[in-house]
């Protein structure tokens, strides 16, 4: 009999003799995610971060510390009969994501503070909590998949494409990667919800979330004045050719490549006939937000700072890609991905060249690499520093 | 996995056998005790019983003891219509919430309140007129400290003013003597069934004769009017059965003062770092309130859990997060106040239980550690 033998979470121990942590939101993903290990027979603990008064969330004072998804959360693991924890990241969660995040938009740029989150609290600090509390492997609910091959570990899209999260997961770091597993990879959200109800768990009719945690109604400029009282400074809205069109109570409330609600009046682009405006520069410093047309947004060479490589062989791949690795990658969650060369720079930096020009890629955000022959691979990124436009 | 040990009594103890049979022969007829019938003055006698048996436990007038839905119902009741209220900064949050306007006396490093600063303001909520209340705990729940009770009823007396002391972790673990108290000045006092091994959802305001006290539900006018809704005759009777079991609590408490001593040496041998929060001063002997400066509380609570152990940080939200404690901030250790665990024990402990949590304790420091 081979020693070799691997449970379903590819460890070689007895599945009632694996330990694994479950990062709990209180939604469906993660309650399914429990259900199903638990089911399988393996010794589940049940955690969920507190990362933020939700008082504050809500602009109310007095309420409980806890929103309804922690409670949701501990209902789902006593039904389970699962250990469960609330371990409070409200302290680091406000300094590494939330502070992140309100000085990103100050500054200009639009954010993603559920990388940030994934780079700091949960994959650092929940995940060494899940180390020390004996645990094999930390499993999460995201839809992404996880596979060896080769003996090297890699990330791959989801099979739903909808629920992809693998544009979130580009700062995941190969060690990290090998202690933690994604159960619902290989599902769809209609098949989560399909075992939710087999489970007879009370989250089965839960909507997904759609904001960010702690911006629960998308309105993200309240909360970036709440955090920055203060600090927000009105200005003008400046046409590419240097007309004034208007006044605007603050740059965070602007991204690049935005075209409702400029507080322009609707108003059009009279020299190239009436085209619509978008947003194509802010200038947080002079406090100036630029409009243009489309094609002002145009953009073919990204640079990226902070990279994290999930390459299988990252040396020879430098070497071998002097005039630039052929790859895919993606500007944005919601956008495809479109064929680009990567170049590797000095330090933690590196650039890219799309094969075609893109609209409106904003820094703050982060450009994802994708196999340039296999996309559904994700190999990394980096966050997107600076996206020249030909208007600049 | 074998049960877990407990060793949180003063989140909550065990129910007492005694309670659990005297409830079970009450339940099934109906048990209205303000109904004229046969069942009304059946129901009624078993409420008296149980105030009789609470009064013999505090060494009170039972004519005294208004029975309530808990300790939060006592202290909010007892607090409810007072111009102004003097308390301390580290009370329980059923005080401190009941009147978010009173004043917070400090305490010193040791947990005991500041009786110069409560003198102080005293004198300054009194001389326009008010009226003034002073509620301090007789014992903190989270770190045992015993406060200086004749003391703080000196002080009240001289300023004439009401004092109402939260006695909920006291009863069962030293002496309470309400009738004695209030002729020094005590005008009311909190108690709660499930710290003594009664049940949940039941506790009592005593109020000294002659003291006014104020109504935060009115209806039927039970309670001699004084707290309206048809009385919890089970939780009471088991409340009652409780304080009779409990009066012999010097007999099952007489080692706890020896197991206390030997379980902190045993976790000072191995790391003398670790401390016990009110250091020297005079603490309730099932409490210990312990600082790992290495590591953080809800690390040490989890780990425990996994390892079959059940104690506390002291504070924990209703959504089951280990927050900061403001007792043990309030106490000076600033940084450190994450990092300080409860364990309380009671009757159904013993020693080898004790000492095998000192272990698991020393062995998940050591592991964090390093």
């Amino acid at each position: 009999m081979s020693v070799n033998l691997k449970n379903t979470l590819g460890i070689s121990k007895p599945v009632p003799q694996t330990r694994v942590v479950v990062a709990m939101s209180g939604g469906v993903d993660s309650s399914v995610v429990a259900a199903m290990l638990k089911q399988e027979g393996y010794d589940v603990i049940g955690i969920t971060l507190q990362l933020y008064d939700h008082g504050f969330a809500l602009k109310e004072k007095g309420t409980c510390c806890a929103g309804a998804d922690i409670h949701d959360a501990r209902q789902i693991a006593a039904f389970l009969d699962i250990p469960h924890y609330v371990l409070d990241y409200e302290t680091l969660f406000k300094q590494q994501v939330m502070d992140d995040f309100a000085d990103s938009y100050l500054a200009g740029h639009t954010p993603i503070p559920c990388v940030k989150c994934n780079q700091t609290v949960k994959f650092k600090d929940l995940l060494s909590m899940a180390k020390e509390l004996g645990a094999d492997c930390l499993a999460t609910g995201h839809y992404v998949q996880r596979q060896v091959i080769g003996g090297h570990t890699y990330l791959r899209c989801g099979v739903d494409a909808q629920k992809d999260q693998s544009y979130f997961l580009f700062a995941t770091t190969q060690e990290q990667l090998d202690y933690l597993r994604f159960p619902l990879g290989s599902m769809t959200k209609v098949e989560t919800r399909k075992l939710a109800l087999k489970y007879e768990l009370s989250v089965t009719d839960k909507p997904d979330s759609q904001d960010i945690c702690f911006v629960p109604n998308g309105r993200y400029g309240d909360v970036v004045r709440r955090l920055r009282p203060g600090a927000i400074t009105p200005g003008i809205i400046r046409h590419l050719d240097g007309r004034i069109l208007g006044e605007h109570q603050g740059v965070i409330d602007y991204t690049i490549g935005q075209r409702r609600g400029l507080r322009i009046g609707g108003r059009k682009d009279e020299a190239e006939d009436n085209s619509p405006l978008y947003v194509v520069e802010i200038d947080a410093e002079a406090h100036e937000v630029i409009v243009g047309p489309q094609s002002a947004l145009a953009c073919q060479k990204i640079y990226l700072d902070e990279v994290n490589w999930l390459f299988p062989n990252m040396i020879n791949d430098q070497v071998q890609s002097r005039g630039g690795k052929d790859v895919f990658v993606k500007l944005r969650n919601t956008a495809s991905t479109s064929p680009a060369k990567l170049f590797f720079d000095n330090g933690r930096k590196a650039h890219l060249v799309l094969e075609k020009p893109e609209y409106g890629i904003a820094t703050g955000q982060a450009g994802v690499v994708y196999d340039g022959k296999d996309a559904t691979i994700m190999l990394g990124g980096g966050w997107i520093i600076s996206a020249p436009t030909s208007s600049v | 996995m074998p049960q877990p040990i407990y060793l949180d009594y003063n989140a909550s103890a065990p129910l007492r056998i005694e309670a659990v049979e005297c409830m079970k022969r009450l339940m099934g007829p109906p048990r209205n005790p303000s109904s004229v019938h046969y069942f009304g003055r059946n129901s009624k006698l078993i409420m008296e019983t149980a105030r009789n048996q609470l009064a013999d436990l505090a060494a009170g007038n039972p004519s005294g003891f208004i029975f309530t839905s808990g300790g939060t119902e006592a202290n909010n009741t007892a607090l409810l219509e007072f111009d102004k209220v003097i308390t301390c900064i580290t009370e329980h949050d059923a005080t401190l919430a009941a009147r978010p306007d009173a004043k917070k006396v400090g305490v010193k490093r040791d947990g005991e309140i500041n009786l110069d600063e409560l003198e102080t303001q005293i004198q300054r909520d009194k001389s326009d007129g008010s009226e003034v209340i002073v509620s301090v705990m007789l014992v903190n729940n989270e770190t045992g400290r015993i406060q200086p009770i004749e003391k703080l009823l000196e002080i009240c007396q001289y300023h004439g003013v009401a004092f109402h002391s939260d006695m909920v972790q006291a009863l069962g673990k030293i002496p309470v003597k309400l009738d004695d108290w209030s002729r020094s000045g005590l005008t009311m006092a909190s108690f709660s069934a499930h710290k003594i091994g009664g049940p949940p959802g039941v506790g009592a305001l005593w109020v000294a004769s002659g003291s006014r006290v104020s109504k935060l539900l009115k209806g039927g006018g039970q309670e001699k009017g004084r707290r309206s809704g048809t009385e919890n005759i089970y939780g009471i009777a088991g409340f009652g059965a409780a304080a009779n079991a409990v009066s012999n609590w010097k007999n099952h408490a007489k080692n706890w003062a020896q197991w206390r001593n030997n379980f902190v040496s045993k976790l000072q041998q191995a790391y003398p770092e670790i401390q016990v929060t009110t250091r020297d001063a005079l603490c309730v002997d099932n409490t210990i309130s312990l600082l790992l400066p290495a590591v953080p509380a809800q690390i040490a609570v989890i780990s425990m859990d996994m390892e079959g152990f059940a104690i506390s940080s002291g504070a924990a939200c209703s959504s089951g997060k280990v927050q900061e404690s403001h007792v043990i901030k309030a106490m000076g250790f600033n940084a450190l106040s994450s990092n300080v665990i409860r364990i309380s024990f009671g009757w159904e402990n013993n020693e080898d239980e004790i000492s095998a949590l000192a272990d698991a304790l020393i062995a998940m420091y050591k592991r964090y550690k390093k």
